[in-house]
């Protein structure tokens, strides 16, 4: 089933929509630039239309809950006759690579703290080596 | 076109149904209409891109708070439509604000006071938004409107320091020719051609919408 292009201003809302955790286009957009695909290979991955990744990337994203995900998954599937369970591997990917790159900012911000603190002890300890020398 | 409102209503209902798809078909489908009817609306915008980024930030809001809309407070096209004019209007002024601020008038440069000449009273329309022109108001009539209610060129140029942002005396007491007075008396002269160019401001936008 072919369908017609969207116009310039749906693709421009598309653009717009990547910085909005509501649509799906953001998640779309980091699972092509992690796995280096285009729009042909991500329609072709998914088994849609390629003027249907338009009209995808502007529908909600899947809620979180299990039931109420693959509910979105299947509604989602349905209309656009794409691979469903593609497409939830593709939702599912980009969830964990945000999980796992937030839990290394926090960690690596946990790492430097000590850091800091350590150039902090050594700063007063110069400072007190100092104040010796003068009573010197 | 603007789509019919059986249609228009029809995704709303998915849309408070939580239909996942029912935001991607919203868009679409008003998308280009409320765009259409803007520029229809707001021919003389030099800025088109402007149109149709408040139009998707309207939809945006919409879709994802599709509640705010209240089906006894009258058509959703009618509301979605008068909810991005607003929002236009709001950024189109800042976007005018930041222009200003930006490229300061040359005072020097357009205190030639030749009838022949557009240039100030371009500066001055659109300096208060009045390339925002109603439908059907030509851009030739305004400025002769401009120049019937502001003949003076010395108002136009306080005008123009007012909608820079000028807030020191010593600016407008220079246009004014009042450079020689005491400050307070020099404070007194430029409060009173502010107030009256207001009012004045005033009655021209009444009379530019009466145009139509």
């Amino acid at each position: 089933m072919s369908s017609n292009k969207p116009s310039n201003a749906v693709a421009r809302a598309v653009q717009r929509a990547v910085s909005h955790e509501f649509f799906l286009a953001g998640v779309l957009r980091e699972y092509q630039q992690s796995n280096q695909l285009d729009d042909n290979a991500l329609a072709e991955l998914l088994g849609c239309q390629l003027n249907d990744l338009l009209r995808l990337a502007l529908c909600r994203r899947p809620a979180t809950g299990r039931n109420a995900f693959l509910q979105d998954i299947e509604h989602l599937a349905q209309r656009f006759h794409l691979h469903g369970n593609q497409l939830a591997i593709v939702i599912r990917q980009v969830d964990s690579l945000r999980a796992l790159r937030q839990q290394l900012t926090s960690t690596r911000n946990a790492q430097q703290m000590p850091g800091i603190l350590r150039a902090a002890r050594d700063r007063d300890q110069e400072s007190a080596d100092s104040l010796e020398d003068f009573d010197d | 076109m603007r789509p019919p409102a059986n249609k228009v209503n029809a995704i709303y209902q998915r849309l408070l149904a939580h239909e996942a798809d029912a935001s991607g078909d919203f868009i679409e489908l008003l998308l280009d209409p409320l765009i259409e009817e803007l520029r229809r609306r707001f021919p003389s915008l030099p800025m088109p891109d402007l149109i149709t980024d408040v139009v998707i930030d309207t939809l945006f809001t919409f879709v994802q708070s599709p509640t705010s809309y209240k089906m006894e407070r009258g058509d959703l096209w009618k509301y979605l439509l008068m909810d991005a004019k607003g929002d236009l209007l709001n950024k189109w002024d800042k976007e005018q604000r930041r222009r200003a601020k930006e490229v300061p008038f040359n005072l020097v440069a357009h205190d030639r006071s030749d009838r022949n000449s557009n240039v100030v009273e371009e500066e001055v329309m659109q300096r208060l938004g009045m390339t925002i022109l109603p439908e059907g108001v030509d851009a030739q009539v305004a400025v002769s409107h401009v120049y019937t209610a502001i003949p003076d060129p010395r108002d136009r140029q306080v005008l123009l320091l007012m909608y820079n942002g000028e807030r020191r005396t010593s600016a407008f007491a220079a246009v004014l020719g009042i450079e020689h007075l005491p400050i307070e008396i020099q404070r007194q002269h430029v409060k009173q051609a502010k107030d009256r160019l207001r009012l004045r401001i005033k009655r021209y936008g009444r009379k530019i919408h009466e145009l139509k």
